[in-house]
């Protein structure tokens, strides 16, 4: 019985963590988004506009609830749902703080990673669902994009389990207590970021929900609270993968002070990734889908698989070298990404003839 | 008028082309043209284009011809790049036999012109491959451009309710009318929507191939473009542009209004660089009535053609962006936007319908202080240019997306009769500030940007840099404008011209934008057609598209620079 009243209050505790982290990371998204366009974001509800996601569910509330003819009905009804589920489910095996975590897993990344596995399976439904060509083709590409990234970023993350020599979080938490993973691990840091940007459907690897293509994509034909939770459930990602970021790579809860202070440093760490990755997205152009498959499948799983073999080397030689490596790789990445672009793209042209003929200098 | 008048009509380019006769000024203001017969259209042509070098499709349009002799006159104006002549060519329909052979072969673009011509006149283009109605619905009753035309007040009625919702299904488009000969019909110049959806898929994916329709309410498609799109997973097979949907009469509403009255009239037209078209309507106008516009008029309209280039690409900017996925240049772009469509309403009263341009001049003077502000704010522009710039030109992503896409070859251009930014992007070296100075641009020296692969990059680099060359002519203007009367004064509110034809054409953001003015001595014109620059150009796509994957198509139709209220008129 107290297992079982315990088990509940873990549930609706961590419930309403998750939902309020929710609702603030998407004011944070507005704010910071305006910000990062000089404008002001929203301003009207509350104060700078912190009710704003309350008001946005409101409106979303009111909204006909509608289903398109031709719908395959069960579907579409589960998909929202199935959506939204995984989000939260995720959450029974993330450590907060040492002592806050809803189950220590031995195997917590191999579940965490099962479980968001789920999210795919239900684009793909509401895409199908729907009877709409637009949201089918944005379900086959989110399906085709999350499988395809998956790989690399359980790959990259297959390194800092390697530091760790563990997959229980806190214990990958723990062995961060002097150096964190972004330090030792830079190359797979910056893996694992693009590999999140790509798993969240955020730019530049927003095609599955491609606003100018795909119209909403996958989400075309939904409204109402059907649409609420697909956005409540991206929200929810954004919040977790960069919760994970924290994680496994800059030291969770470990930080100066008390030991309560530990959850402070968490979120402190969480929304510089989310900040991140907002940045990302109000700053970039989306790449084109055969683009993005070839960026996974020959440049990031290849890359993941070389972070595999040189953290290994660097674990059986010293930390220098596993430094040194990371930083061989983080280079030749950079310049190998930039190489693909210019042999793609014509890069090495200018607009300096078109500019010089247009030269300010010269008057009539 | 000045600057076109200098020019002797030349009648010499139409010696040894037999079938043409009349040659002269046949009304049809001060460029040579010549008279033909239905059977010797293709002869004649042929002749211009490939033996003396008239390689440009001007205009294709038609107009009524007077009581007294019914029947429809198509006209025609083609121009010689090399030498910037441009000739007229009519022929005359009886009324008993709206039928003359389609030219399709010799410009693939006049097939969109000849839907036109068919869709408002009636007239029947002998061997078209595609001859359906082009902006009125498929089952319109009547040509509204003939002047026997009644209009009938009143909405939409159940009938054409149940036509419109029966007729949008995944049905393909709509076949072609029997009334071309099929034995002789031009094939089409792209690939067809209905053959490429007939053919079975890829036999090893099993895939089949479907048909989407991109618009006409669609986030990208700027406004109501709506395109057909045969395709086989993401690619594109065959697409074809369909348009129509946001017709309001503007050519129809002209022939009962003043000229005044018009140049309000055609500011709806291109609804983001108002300026162009109402001074390719008034030049024409002034050609015709023989008014003479003063020396600061014609700055003030240099300077507002310029500043209004400068909304018209920063328009651009933003939907180049968003549809490659990039929201926030827009926002920056529109800061811009909105510190010009400020000055503008201070200077005109208007933010976009500016109606500022009138017969003989301009409407006012600009206000006190306003240059100087103007002036300062031009020299701030270049840097926010770089701002722009900094957001998508070097950006690896945004030129993944662009670089190589959607080129167009400087054959297709002339083919297509594609003008403007797009042109240019393709190295074809045109600009009418350059070539035919009208207004007051012959004292400026107008650099002009040109692309060398021609595609969605290359148009990209090429507006940028026309912008930067916008803000110079503007502070120019600014610089060297005369003292004076801004309009001759004495014009009356109601011009009457004499009878005669006009074609005028100003260098529009989008490209070569024409007024073809027919007046019969009335204070109303008797026929005025804007020849669209961006309707050309956006026919070109399907051209283009096919091979292109979806993501493509937008990045593509983004770099036409797609102005609906302008293409439909």
């Amino acid at each position: 019985m107290m297992l079982v009243l315990k088990t509940l209050l873990g549930v609706v505790v961590i419930a309403v963590v998750v939902l309020v982290n929710t609702v603030v990371v998407m004011w944070c998204e507005r704010k910071w988004a305006g910000h990062l366009q000089s404008r002001l974001g929203p301003m009207r509800t509350g104060w700078h506009g912190m009710l704003q996601p309350f008001a946005d569910a409101l409106k979303m509330l009111g909204k006909e609830d509608f289903t398109p003819a031709g719908a395959d009905r069960l579907l579409f009804g589960v998909a929202p749902v199935l959506a939204y589920a995984p989000s939260i489910f995720i959450y029974c095996a993330t450590p907060w703080m040492a002592q806050f975590v809803g189950y220590s897993f031995d195997v917590g990344i191999f579940m965490i990673f099962a479980v968001a596995a789920l999210f795919p399976v239900s684009i793909l439904l509401a895409g199908w669902a729907a009877n709409n060509k637009y949201a089918l083709m944005g379900g086959f590409r989110a399906a085709a994009q999350q499988i395809s990234y998956e790989v690399p970023m359980i790959m990259a993350v297959l390194g800092v389990i390697m530091l760790a020599g563990s997959m229980k979080l806190s214990t990958i938490v723990d062995a961060q207590a002097h150096v964190w993973n972004a330090v030792t691990q830079p190359f797979a840091f910056l893996l694992f970021f693009i590999c999140m940007l790509a798993e969240l459907n955020r730019t530049p690897f927003d095609l599955p929900e491609a606003e100018s293509e795909l119209v909403a994509g996958y989400m075309t034909e939904f409204s109402s609270m059907r649409f609420a939770m697909f956005f409540l459930a991206e929200y929810t990602n954004l919040f977790t993968w960069s919760l994970f970021t924290s994680l496994l790579f800059l030291g969770g809860w470990g930080g100066p002070g008390p030991a309560f202070l530990g959850f402070v440093w968490l979120l402190l760490k969480t929304y510089a990734i989310v900040f991140m990755v907002v940045w990302v997205r109000w700053a970039l152009p989306r790449l084109r889908v055969d683009q993005l498959m070839e960026f996974g499948w020959k440049v990031l799983i290849p890359a993941a698989l070389l972070n595999m073999f040189f953290t290994a080397l660097g674990i059986v030689t010293n930390v220098f070298v596993l430094v040194g490596l990371q930083v061989v790789l983080l280079v030749g990445f950079v310049w190998l990404v930039s190489r693909i672009g210019k042999r793609a793209g014509h890069g090495a042209r200018e607009v300096a003839a078109a500019r010089a003929s247009a030269s300010p200098e010269v008057t009539p | 008028m000045t600057t076109r008048s200098a020019i002797a009509v030349d009648t010499r380019t139409f010696e040894g082309i037999s079938g043409v006769f009349e040659v002269g000024v046949l009304g049809m203001g001060d460029l040579p043209s010549a008279h033909t017969m239905p059977r010797h259209l293709i002869d004649v042509l042929t002749a211009l284009k490939q033996e003396r070098g008239f390689t440009h499709l001007s205009l294709l349009t038609a107009a009524e011809r007077p009581a007294e002799t019914p029947g429809v006159k198509m006209v025609y104006a083609v121009t010689r790049r090399t030498d910037h002549t441009t000739l007229m060519l009519s022929v005359d329909l009886p009324e008993e036999s709206l039928r003359v052979p389609t030219i399709v072969a010799l410009w693939p673009g006049a097939l969109p012109l000849e839907r036109e011509v068919y869709d408002l006149f009636g007239v029947v283009f002998e061997g078209s491959p595609n001859l359906r109605r082009i902006v009125l619905r498929d089952d319109f009753a009547g040509h509204p451009l003939r002047k026997g035309f009644v209009m009938t007040p009143g909405g939409v009625d159940a009938e054409d309710l149940a036509w419109a919702l029966a007729s949008h299904g995944d049905d393909g488009p709509a076949p072609q009318p029997e009334n071309s000969d099929p034995k002789r019909t031009v094939p089409l110049p792209y690939p067809s929507v209905a053959e490429q959806l007939a053919r079975p898929g890829d036999p090893i994916l099993h895939s089949q191939r479907q048909l989407l329709h991109m618009g006409p309410q669609h986030p990208s498609m700027h406004g109501v473009l709506h395109l057909w799109l045969a395709l086989e997973g993401e690619m594109v097979l065959a697409s074809e542009v369909t348009h129509g949907y946001l017709h309001r009469c503007i050519e129809k509403l002209a022939e009962t209004r003043s000229y005044r009255a018009c140049t309000a009239l055609v500011d709806r037209a291109d609804y983001v660089s108002g300026f162009h078209t109402e001074l390719a309507l008034l030049m024409g106008a002034e050609e015709l009535a023989q008014i003479e516009v003063p020396p600061k008029a014609q700055y003030l309209r240099v300077l507002m053609s310029e500043l209004v280039r400068l909304t018209s690409h920063t328009t651009w900017f933003a939907a180049c962006g968003i549809d490659v996925g990039a929201f926030t240049p827009m926002l920056f772009s529109f800061r811009d936007r909105e510190a010009i469509l400020d000055f503008f309403e201070e200077i005109t009263g208007g933010r976009m319908m500016f109606n500022y341009f009138r017969p003989g001049g301009v409407k006012d003077d600009l206000p006190a202080g306003c240059a100087d502000r103007l002036h300062a704010y031009l020299k701030t522009l270049s840097a926010s240019i770089d701002g722009y710039e900094a957001l998508l030109t070097t950006n690896e992503i945004f030129r993944n997306r662009t670089c190589g896409i959607g080129v167009i070859s400087p054959q297709t251009i002339l083919d297509f009769g594609v003008t403007g930014p797009m042109a240019r992007a393709s190295g074809v070296d045109i600009d009418l500030r350059r070539d035919e100075p009208y207004a007051a641009y012959a004292d400026f020296d107008v650099h002009v940007p040109l692309g060398e692969i021609g595609d969605s990059f290359d148009r990209y680099a090429v507006r940028i840099a026309e912008m930067r060359e916008s803000a110079r002519l503007a502070m120019l203007a600014l610089e060297g404008m005369p003292e004076g009367d801004f309009v001759t004064p004495g014009v009356p509110r109601a011009i009457k011209p004499p009878a005669g034809c006009a074609y005028r054409r100003v260098e529009s953001p989008r490209g070569e934008l024409g007024v073809y003015l027919e007046s019969d001595g009335t204070a109303q014109p008797w026929r005025m057609k804007i020849r669209s620059p961006a309707f050309s150009n956006l026919h070109v796509t399907n051209a283009v598209l096919p091979g292109r994957r979806i993501s493509d198509i937008i990045a593509i139709v983004s770099s036409v620079d797609v102005v609906m209220g302008e293409i439909d008129r």
